[in-house]
């Protein structure tokens, strides 16, 4: 319980006077709770009312979604809403019943309100510098737009010059309007590396590899190797680009890769067009686009550059090589966007060729020129054979985050795949990853490199959220995050700049970094004496917040939670808590509960995800959707945040059923902290059991997966259950 | 006024600048042509590939931009001239009369008074509200608005009297204002082509033939048919739908370009058809079907469903049938021959005109298709380049960057 | 997705020149076509069942010659454009097929070389310059001069044994080569397919087509073009007849000049009021179309070749019953133009009017008609 006065403000407008006894609300709020109550008929245009007001602050009136800007308080000052309006009497019709839901929910706003504390700002030294790792175009253009804006950079490239896959090409695709002309890539690259060298915001380090990173966000501990010398630099904040790899053709086995040198990929052919490459009597060129692409033996995704890239080279060609022909075989044309412009320009070169075909099979005779392509569609009724003297595989680009560090959310109906932070990982140790040399050395307990997605690009909310990776502070760019042309890698790690400069800003601020709560400032302290050593809560933290100290305790990284609880929701003994949200106050709010007297109304809890229920409740009520009376909405900042004890002492102190309203999970999760939803469904399953040893039904338990459009099947999954609850009468417990 | 940053189009681009550069701490200003925030994508349904509802991530986006104090919205407001002077652009704004101030509530009352109707806009008319209205259920400000064409004014006055906060005001004039800002980013986003245009189509002229965009709105539970995807002839429920792709993008006689989202729309659209009617069939149009990146299994998963079947070959002519149905017309390419499948529903695939084609800002320069091409004014998401909308946040974060970058070398301190 | 299996494969060999010779007719277009279909499907000729001119645009992209040669679907089209206007990618799927046709003609016709000479502008003059020979050394020979007043009478300037016997000659040769040339092509045609009809039977209800205007009668959009070929086709048969008509007169019934209210003169006149309206709605459909044309040589010397002829034929007539001797000049250069139209009749577009026919008997021989 905090020290602070109560003020409770209670608004009757918007007819919540005509529904509710105010008076009576009053009452409880100034007798049982000494608190000073002040009433309003219009509190939101009232803001008189509010001025001067310190201290513990409830404010009872319409849903916390409305009106911020009229109801904010001092930084001195706690708030908390009670949702009369929305939560009470447009979603509900008897008077009575919602009379005693407004007495509940003012009970449990004041006592949540009592037992929160002012936040407390992190005060640590926070470097603003940024560390860009990967010298190609996506690095070298983060850098400098960093620099741009005066922050300082550190750019690590393991190479000993700087240019990555761009230095290898003859010309890049058009990177500006109208998309027509390509671009020598010497020229490109080279004009941004001498801007680089040139500014003096930018320390680059060549043939330097990342020997490990530990700390946080605004406090980055990194370890640079380089061939004579080892350097410590503290950054706030890390921009991973990395680039690709090309896909090892050598694996499509029906290209026959390596066993004719007339056989080459994309990239070999960049080298030949770079290197003045005259393609001796060589005249007839054959490009097979997807190669190893859009195909579940090889790569399943589509690598969006190859369709333009290949045009691009074969028009290189066709400059070249006089007389030459081009055939290109696709299975769709994916020029995208405005680079349509430049496939019609490729189009009407005479001596390029495409068509929707399969390239069946490829063969020639040892020692004799030029090879057979059988051709499969593309020509309508006659199969064809075509002679040609080289061909070209366009294979697809992969990150060089690949294979590290699998994430299961995205894949958990593929068996089992590499979920490594769910055993202990030392890095002394030496963790090998699924294939080549470990990147960023993360000294994270869960794992030394970015959780990727199931075709390893680190990932997460990548439509709202692009650059949100899980682990906070460092973002991955250009084609370590995604397939990209040079055009989108500049994009993006201008992107990634703009992230990592608000990173170290909100660190300097000690706030919260990353979507959902950014910018809010609460965080949590562990009790190391009640700490069991479980390992839960630095197991399940998606976003690897958590390390543990020598004696495998807990070691809390302020700086890179996002504030979700799932970590307190996991604890068995309840060690963790935040300054403003703890079972502790969860607790009290389901203890503010009346239980009626009658057996044939039921008291039932559902705790709604604040991001994506509650304003679905909220939605539906202002359509004046009605559900039952004999819930009590809690909303919390996420389903993974409710710890199973609190469920199980719920129970046991009579409430008669509990309904968890959270986002969907699986493949497609919608979870903004990834894998709460999930994580809250596994440990109700694993509660049931207990349920069961208490003789209780295991049905008082039930989780839905909504999302925020589905406002119009909220009332009726409520109804539901509590009419599925209903069945097996009260809660046995009731009164005990 | 001043501010630092003036963002143009508050759309998903426009609201993820505004919101990024206010964390950081400047002076934002978001200009808006609706009377509420979300651009295009609070009229979407869902979104690809996850086909999760675009009010998620719009929620959190407006969380923070209710919790940011420097950060100024203006609704209703259009931005007409931006010119330069100095280091700073002045931007010559129009606000249009809401009638409703922030005295609102939200509390209804004044709909149950009015007895006006009018066409809803949000919903491309296949419906209609009061002429006091909340433009959708998702607003953002949460305020009603009054449509001034319907509203028969003063006389009326009914709303004015059910409305206990004093809030409306009937009298209420538009007004010129402007805002000097350091630095511009315009967002100001798209619009669907007209369908109308591809004359063989036959948009406009058969009811059963609807686009993309307004499938979405009859999608949405807070659509016209409240989110039952029935037929806008008879309201029945299709048991059969052709989509139509490239309906006049990659086109000389319509868009030129390709937007680059249409294919993997229709994908999104089947597969929310599927899961609500599992038994409809379903045809799908196309020429290449663009489903790029990790896309490809969003593609993948629809297409091992036997029911959807995939045609290579553009429409190029759809009929009405006497009982409304729709007769589909092209060539399979792929085995060579023409076929003509009878629906009962059809989606046009059309594509994404940049805004600036109807009405461009004075001042601002755009190429041929009407992007804004860079000449000191910053540009994201859709106005900038066709892109989805993670492409379109994440330009909106080079914008801002651009912004930021402006006002450091300028001496402006956050 | 891909098509079923192939019975049997093929070669193909890519002629780079191909494309360019396309292009040189007036198809430079076609290389930006994406195989969207749109022509296909709003061509109301194209059957179902491998409609055209889709299949058509790849196969000439990739310069499959061989294919397109020996491809009758390429003279279902008449010309009128819908695919062209609807083309989303203004590849001009009409004047690439007329591009085709007029490749058909320069392929099969014989002699191989002027054939392959007449589809060069360069060597225009060169055509022109042999009637004009002829012309010469006839003159030189019999020493015959342009008369100086009295009544005009042109058989006085080219007697008609001469001009009959020339007539005859030239004719024959023409028909000769011409047929030579389309039995060639049908050889080539019936090879691929054998035809469920018996090939006369499909002449007749192939004829009967033409006269109908059947096929043409399709094309629902542009149909000025259809009436300004009727007007062109009826008008020249009417011509001819008149051309016949005079040769009757003179042979038969032995007149021994031309006065006005002959048969031959009345028909004559039906003919060019027919005709001349025809070539106008003609040339003007060219020259406004909304689908602007590349250079189409052919197409336009026969247009030019016949305008001159029937403007020619009509400014002699009415000079020569002026009694202005410049009748006689006129009648000289009507008669090369004749020539022209006659002896070139197997290289020139005149030539579509038998490689069609054929082509038509051929796909009605094998059932393939448009799909309505």
């Amino acid at each position: 319980m905090n020290e602070m006065k109560l003020n409770v403000l209670i608004c009757s407008g918007c007819d919540i006077g005509k529904k509710l006894d105010i008076e009576k609300l009053k009452g409880i709020a100034e007798r049982e709770f000494k608190g000073e109550v002040s009433i309003s008929s219009e509190l939101c245009n009232s803001p008189e009312l509010l001025r001067n007001v310190h201290g513990n602050v409830v404010i009872a009136a319409c849903s916390p979604r409305e009106k911020q800007a009229n109801f904010s308080v001092e930084n001195d000052s706690i708030l908390e809403r009670v949702n009369l309006r929305e939560g009470i009497i447009w979603s509900h019709q008897s008077n009575e019943a919602m009379q005693s839901m407004a007495e509940d929910y003012l009970r449990m706003g004041i006592n949540s309100v009592m037992r929160k504390s002012l936040a407390t700002l992190i005060d640590e030294e926070i470097s603003k510098d940024i560390l860009v790792i990967g010298g190609g175009i996506t690095g070298i253009t983060a850098a400098l737009e960093a620099a741009k804006a005066n922050y300082n950079v550190f750019l690590v490239e393991k190479e000993g010059k700087l240019g990555g896959k761009v230095a290898e090409y003859g010309r890049i695709l058009p990177v500006k309007s109208p998309y027509r002309d390509t671009v020598d890539a010497s020229s490109f690259i080279n004009e941004r590396i001498a801007r680089l060298k040139e500014d003096s915001r930018i320390k680059t380090f060549l043939s330097s590899s990342i020997g490990s990173i530990s700390g946080q966000p605004g406090m980055f501990d990194v370890q640079i190797k380089s061939p004579s010398s080892e350097a410590i630099i503290r950054v706030g904040s890390i921009i991973v680009a990395t680039g690709w790899k090309p896909y090892d053709a050598s694996k499509i086995k029906k290209y026959k890769y390596g066993l004719n040198p007339d056989i080459i990929t994309t990239l070999e052919l960049e080298k030949l067009l770079k290197d003045g490459n005259s393609f001796a009597n060589q005249k007839t060129f054959a490009f097979v686009l997807c190669a190893g692409q859009r195909d579940d033996q090889n790569l399943p995704y589509c690598s969006s550059v190859c369709c333009a890239a290949s045009l691009k080279e074969a028009l290189q060609i066709r400059e070249r090589v006089r007389d030459s022909k081009v055939f290109i075989f696709y299975k769709d044309m994916r020029a995208l966007g405005v680079y349509e412009e430049f496939y019609k320009k490729a189009q009407e070169d005479s001596g390029i060729f495409l068509a929707k075909a399969d390239v069946d099979e490829i063969s020639w005779n040892d020692g004799e020129p030029g090879m057979e392509l059988k051709l499969n569609g593309g020509f309508l009724d006659f199969g064809t054979d075509i002679r040609v003297d080289k061909v070209v595989l366009a294979t697809g680009m992969i990150s060089s985050e690949f294979g590290m560090y699998n994430v299961k959310e995205e894949h958990p109906e593929n068996g089992p795949l590499s979920y490594s932070h769910l055993n202990p990982y030392k890095l002394s140790d030496g963790a090998t990853a699924t294939s080549g040399e470990h990147i960023l050395n993360l000294r994270y307990r869960q794992g030394p490199e970015l959780p990727t997605l199931m075709d390893g690009f680190p990932d997460s909310h990548y439509v709202c959220f692009p650059y949100e990776s899980r682990r906070t502070g460092i973002f991955a760019a250009g084609t370590a995050r995604s397939p990209s042309n040079v055009a989108t890698c500049e994009i993006d790690a201008k992107g990634a700049a703009l992230k990592a400069i608000q990173t170290v800003e909100l660190a300097d601020r000690g706030l919260i970094i990353g979507p959902p709560k950014v910018g809010e400032e609460d965080h949590l302290t562990i009790s190391l004496q009640r700490c069991t050593q479980c390992r839960r809560c630095t197991e399940e933290c998606p976003f690897g917040a958590i390390d543990e100290d020598a004696k495998t305790f807990p070691l809390y990284n302020p700086l890179r939670c996002r504030d979700c609880g799932i970590c307190m929701g996991a604890c068995p003994v309840q060690a963790i808590s935040f300054k403003q949200y703890s079972v502790d106050i969860l607790h009290s709010m389901i203890k503010s509960i009346k239980i009626p007297e009658e057996d044939d109304k039921l008291r039932i809890v559902v705790f709604a995800c604040e991001n994506d229920a509650y304003p679905a409740l909220d939605i539906a009520s202002r359509e004046r959707m009605k559900y039952s009376e004999e819930v009590r909405i809690i909303p919390v900042r996420c389903l993974g945040s409710v710890n199973s004890v609190l469920v199980a002492d719920s129970l046991s102190e009579g409430i008669d059923g509990l309904l968890f309203l959270g986002c969907k999970y699986g493949s497609d999760y919608q979870c903004h902290f990834v894998r709460g939803s999930e994580l809250e469904s596994q440990r109700l399953k694993a509660l049931k059991e207990t349920l069961d040893n208490l003789a209780l039904e295991p049905e008082r338990l039930r989780i839905e997966q909504i999302e925020l459009s589905d406002w119009s099947k909220v009332g009726n999954i409520i109804d539901g259950f509590v009419e599925s609850v209903r069945k097996f009468g009260p809660n046995p417990f009731r009164g005990l | 006024m001043n501010t630092d940053v003036l963002v143009v189009g508050g759309g998903i681009a426009g609201i993820t600048a505004a919101v990024e550069a206010a964390e950081i701490g400047y002076n934002v200003t978001l200009v808006e042509k609706n009377f509420y925030l979300g651009g295009r994508v609070v009229q979407f349904y869902k979104y690809f590939p996850k086909l999760c509802p675009p009010q998620c991530g719009l929620e959190i986006l407006l969380r923070r931009a209710k919790n940011l104090r420097n950060l100024t919205i203006y609704t209703g407001a259009e931005v007409k001239n931006v010119s330069k002077g100095g280091s700073d652009y002045t931007a010559e704004i129009t606000l249009s009369p809401r009638f409703v101030n922030d005295r609102c509530t939200s509390c209804g009352k004044c709909v149950e008074a009015c007895d006006v109707s009018r066409e809803n806009d949000f919903n491309f008319g296949m419906d209609t509200t009061k002429a006091i209205y909340l433009p959708h259920q998702y607003a953002f400000p949460n305020r009603y608005v009054i449509d001034q064409r319907n509203c028969k004014g003063v006389e009326c006055s009914k709303c004015v009297e059910a409305c206990a906060y004093g809030a409306i005001d009937l009298t209420e004039k538009g007004k010129n204002i402007t805002i000097d800002a350091r630095a511009v980013i315009i967002s100001t986003g798209w619009k669907q082509y007209d369908a109308e245009k591809i004359h063989y189509l036959g948009f406009g002229k058969f009811k059963n033939v609807v686009t993309n965009l307004m499938m979405e709105r009859i999608a949405s539970p807070n659509g016209p048919f409240s989110g039952r995807i029935v037929r806008r002839s008879d309201g029945k429920e299709p048991k059969s739908v052709a989509f139509v792709q490239c309906a006049g993008s990659r086109d000389e006689n319509n868009l030129k370009y390709c937007s680059q989202v249409c294919c993997l729309a229709t994908i999104k659209q089947a597969n929310y058809l599927k899961t609500l009617y599992p038994e409809i069939k379903i045809q799908i149009f196309y020429i290449d079907l663009r489903a790029y990146g990790i896309y490809e299994h969003f593609l993948k998963r629809l297409e091992s469903d036997r029911s959807v079947e995939f045609i290579r070959g553009k429409v190029s002519k759809i009929d009405e049938l006497g009982n409304d149905n729709l007769l589909v017309q092209a060539e399979d390419t792929l085995s060579g021959t023409k076929v003509g499948r009878e629906v009962e529903f059809v989606v046009l695939a059309t594509g994404m005109e940049p805004s600036s084609v109807a009405s461009g800002i004075k001042g601002v320069s755009y190429d041929e298709n009407g992007f804004v091409s860079d000449d000191g004014l910053f540009s994201c998401g859709v106005a900038h380049k066709v892109g989805d909308v993670s492409q379109s946040n994440q330009d909106a974060e080079a914008a801002t960057l651009s912004a930021i970058q402006l006002l450091r070398n300028s001496g402006v301190r956050k | 997705m891909s098509t079923s299996n192939p019975v049997s494969r093929q070669r193909i060999e890519v002629d780079l020149n191909f494309v360019n010779e396309v292009t040189r007719r007036g198809g430079g277009d076609v290389k930006k076509c994406m195989q969207c279909s749109e022509c296909s499907v709003v061509c109301p000729l194209s059957p179902s069942e491998s409609p055209f001119p889709r299949k058509e645009m790849l196969w000439t992209q990739w310069g499959l010659k061989d294919k397109l040669m020996a491809d009758p679907d390429i003279w279902m089209c008449h010309n009128c454009e819908d695919c062209s206007k609807e083309c989303p990618r203004n590849a001009k799927p009409g004047s690439v097929l007329g591009a085709l046709r007029s490749m058909v003609i320069e392929t099969y016709s014989w002699p191989r070389a002027i054939s392959r000479a007449f589809s060069k502008k360069a060597f225009l003059a060169l055509f022109a310059l042999v009637p004009v020979v002829l012309m010469i050394v006839f003159f030189l020979a019999t020493g015959i001069r342009v008369p100086n007043g009295g009544p005009i009478y042109f058989s006085s300037l080219v007697p008609y044994n001469y001009l009959d016997t020339a007539g005859i000659i030239v004719g024959a040769y023409a028909i000769l080569a011409l047929l030579y040339g389309c039995f060639r092509y049908y050889r080539t045609l019936s090879k691929q397919k054998k035809g469920k009809m018996n090939a006369v039977i499909a002449a007749i209800l192939t004829l009967k087509d033409v006269i109908l205007h059947t096929w043409f009668s399709v094309c629902g959009s542009n149909r000025n073009r259809y009436y300004a070929h009727i007007l062109i086709f009826y008008g020249f048969c009417v011509l001819l007849l008149a051309t016949f008509t005079g040769a009757l007169e003179i042979h038969v019934f032995g007149f021994s000049h031309a006065l006005l209210g002959e048969p031959q003169n009345i028909i004559g006149n039906i003919g060019t009021v027919l005709i001349l309206p025809g070539l106008l709605i003609a040339i003007i459909n060219r020259t406004t179309s909304k689908v602007p044309k590349e250079d189409t040589y052919f197409d336009w010397f026969f247009l030019i070749l016949l305008l001159l002829i029937v403007c020619t034929g009509f400014v002699m007539e009415l000079l020569r019953l002026d009694g202005i001797s410049l009748a006689y000049w006129t009648y000289m250069i009507h008669l090369i133009l004749v020539f022209m139209l006659v002896a070139y009749f197997p290289y020139s577009k005149f030539a579509h009017l038998a490689y069609r026919f054929f082509a038509l008997t051929y796909l009605t021989s094998i059932g393939r008609r448009p799909a309505v």
